[in-house]
This record gives C-alpha cells, structure tokens and sequence, in this order.
C-alpha cells in the first residue's frame, strides 16, 4: 500500500513541475507586440471583349445586258452603242467600328452562289485596320465601299446571288525583335512597291486615281486623298528602317502599328 | 468431308462474305450521310429563339440607324472559348446588344465542323455557354484548337436573312 502511495506522489510531483506557462510577452515600455495578418484578394481578370459595329447598306445591284446596237442604213453605222453597252447599277458600303480598347482588322470576302459565280465583288479596301478606341478616347470608323462586276445570267425576279463575310480579328503585334524586323521589312517593301509604282505612273504623265476600271490588272494604285499621307509616312518609314537596329522592341510595334495603318487605311488597292 | 459439306462450307463463306460488304456500304453510305446532317441556317428567322440566353443590363438607348435593305449590328464578344466535355457545353461570352436591328444566329465551327449553333439571339440579349451538337461530342478531344464564330444575320422586322455575315477567329480549348 505504502509503496502504491509513494508511486501516485512521486508521479503527481514529476507531472506538476513539468507543466509549462504561456504568459503574454513583455517588452520594456509594457507595450506588447501584435501579429499581423494579410490577405490577398485577386483581382478580375476577363478576357479580352471586343465591341465591334458593323453597319451595311442594301446590297441591290442591277446589272444591264448589252442592247443589240440599232443599224442606220442613213448613216451606215450602229448607233447608241456606248449608251447600250452593259453595265452595272448600284454600289453598297459596309461600316466598321470598333469600341474595343485593342485595335482590330476587318477583312470582306464575297462568296457567289452556284449559278451566279459569273459576277462578282470588289471591295475598295479589302482589309482595313482599325486602332483601338483607347487612343484618343473614341471609336474607330472605317467605311469599305462595294462595287459589282462581271455578268448574271437571265433572271426573271430579283434573286440572292451571294453573301459578303466580314471577317474581324484582334490586330496582333509580335512581341520580339527578331519577327518584328521582318515584318516591318515586309511593309517597307510594300510601301516602296506602291511608292516606285506611282512615280512611274507620275513621270509617264498619267496618275490613274480614284477609278479601278482603268487601272491594268496586277498594278496597285492610290487614291488622291490618300496619297499626300502615304508619301508623308514612306519618308517616315524610310528614316526609320536606318534607325531599326538601334530601336527597343517598344518602338519597333509603334513602328509596325503605323506603317501598317499607313498600308491598310490609305486606300492602296491592289488590283487583279 | 463429303461434297455436300464442302457445298455448305462455302455457302456459308459467301454469306459472310456478302453480309461484310452490305455492312461496308452501310458505313461509307451513313458516313457520307452524316457529313450533311450539320444544322442548316434557316433563311427566316422562324426557328425558335435561344433558350441560352440572358438579357443584357442596359436594354435601352437608341436603336443603330441603316438605311433600307441594309442592316447594322454591335457584336459584343470574347474570343477565347472553353469546351467541357464532361458537361457537353460550350463556354464563352457574345452578346447581341439593344442598339443592334438585326437579330442574331451564332456557330462555332472547328476545322470546317459545326460545333455549336444557337437558336436567334434577339438584341439586348447575351450568351455564356451553349450546349454542343450531339454528334461533335464524341469526335473532341483534349487540347487547343483555332476555331471560329460564324454569325449570320437576321432582320429583325422581316425575319430576312442578310446578305453580310460575319466570322471572328477565336482559341477554344476542350478539357
């Protein structure tokens, strides 16, 4: 019994002197210190969201078959035959605006249907680039003008005869030096194809503008309103491609923003 | 063996044989079949309307003018888009805002196949997710693809499809 007794006492002061106290952390001017906590709240992060308006006009084109010229047994000639000659009426427009805080390329295709792929579209500007509404604070508007051509088979009423696709896409700039000297190089080159083209048209005395119909297959040319800018911004571009090397990857996309807004928004058509 | 045996062996033979190549047919026949069964986009608007969508916040405001025949909308839109293939629906962000006077019919389509078209999505109307066409379910797999909206127009007041539709090149990544 004694020795169970001295075992319980025995136990009972080892347990006691062994128990530790937490007391509250004293400093020297009896202030105490206070853990401090920290949470993070993420952000929204969305993807991009692009608000885009596409406006068109009624796209009603009237072609006019070739009258058979009238003979004048007086005169011995066919009259009227410029008056009577075929010819197509109407020309439509597609509007693009973007509202997007990053710029933006719209580019028109026309899909004839079966049976009417003998006439066709053609787009004054068939790929246009439009900056983003954050520079300058507004929307960015480009009009594409729609003209018909080739011929239609007999129709009896008026009929669909095909569809334009609009096609808009983010605006992409490369984001290391090496693509972006290409691709600058490829505008250069681009710019000064149109540019020698024109000086030629120039020296040889006939500048065809703002008239598609006249212009040869296979040659680019410009309209007056735009040709003032695009000399302005060749000059620029032409500065610049001495300078490349020496310009940070930043430059380099202003570079590229401008010369492809120069290339696309001025109007240069390629015809053929 | 007797004759007749031999005989009935190489009946039996040819009726396989003839079975094997009837199924064959069947298969490039339905194959070939299946390749027009993609939902056709109706000319007038008279399919029903989306069930997806939801109404805009700010369905008000003045409506974009055009002139007659013509048409004008605003395409509001993400270009990334997230398939779940557990739960077979489409997740992205396009919406047909008030101000547009056409509605809208939406596809999205990977490597030429329809994948997802929508009922008419009427202006003030948006869409986060569509359920994907039963016959792409099983043909997806995991991974990215360069797919595309192709938006088809209708006149709001006619039901007259227009003759400008558009497409916008969008990521979609299958998981």
């Amino acid at each position: 019994m004694k020795k169970i007794l001295s075992i319980l006492l025995t136990l009972t002061l080892v347990i006691g002197c062994s128990t530790t106290v937490f007391a509250e952390t004293s400093t020297e001017a009896g202030s105490q210190s206070q853990d401090v906590y920290g949470t993070f709240v993420a952000g929204t992060k969305t993807s991009t969201i692009f608000t885009v308006d596409i406006e068109w006009s009624a796209m009603d084109f009237t072609y006019y078959e070739a009258n058979e010229p009238v003979w004048d047994p007086e005169t011995h000639t066919y009259s009227n035959v410029e008056e009577y000659g075929e010819h197509w009426e109407g020309e439509g427009t597609i509007t693009v605006t973007n509202h997007s805080n990053t710029a933006i390329k719209a580019v028109s295709k026309y899909t004839g249907l079966e049976g009417y792929k003998t006439a066709g579209l053609e787009f004054n500007n068939k790929e246009v680039y439009l900056e983003s509404a954050e520079i300058g604070n507004e929307a960015k508007e480009e009009v594409i003008t729609v003209t018909p051509y080739g011929t239609l088979p007999v129709l009896n009423e008026k009929t669909k005869i095909g569809t334009i696709t609009v096609e808009l896409s983010e605006f992409e700039v490369a984001d290391n030096r090496e693509e972006l000297l290409v691709d600058i190089q490829d505008l250069n080159n681009n710019l000064q194809a149109v540019r020698n083209n024109i000086d030629y048209q120039i020296s040889e005395g006939a500048l065809v503008v703002d008239d598609a119909s006249t212009v040869p297959s296979g040659t680019a040319y410009i309209t007056n309103a735009a040709r003032a800018t695009l000399a302005s911004a060749i000059t620029a571009t032409d500065e610049y491609n001495e300078q490349l090397q020496t310009m940070t990857v930043e430059e380099l996309q202003s570079l590229y923003v401008l010369a492809y807004g120069v290339m696309r928004n001025s109007n240069i058509i390629t015809k053929g | 063996m007797d004759i007749k045996e031999v005989i009935l062996k190489k009946r039996i033979v040819l009726v396989l044989l003839l079975i094997s190549l009837i199924a064959i047919g069947v298969a490039i026949v339905s194959s070939i079949i299946r390749k027009d069964d993609e939902p056709l986009i109706p000319d007038y608007d008279s399919s029903s309307k989306e069930e997806y969508v939801e109404p805009l916040p700010d369905n008000n405001g003045t409506k974009l003018e055009s002139e007659e025949g013509g048409g004008a909308v605003s395409l509001s839109f993400s270009n990334d888009v997230f398939i779940d293939l557990k739960k077979e629906v489409a997740e992205f962000y396009f919406a047909n805002p008030y101000k547009s006077n056409h509605s809208i019919l939406l596809r999205i389509v990977i490597q030429g196949k329809v994948i997802v078209q929508s009922g008419i999505i009427e202006p003030g109307n948006q869409l986060k997710k569509l359920p994907l066409l039963e016959e792409v379910v099983n043909i997806l797999s995991s991974g990215g693809y360069d797919g595309y909206y192709e938006i088809f127009y209708y006149n709001s007041e006619t039901g007259e499809q227009a003759t400008v539709n558009t497409k916008i090149p969008v990521s979609i990544l299958v998981e």
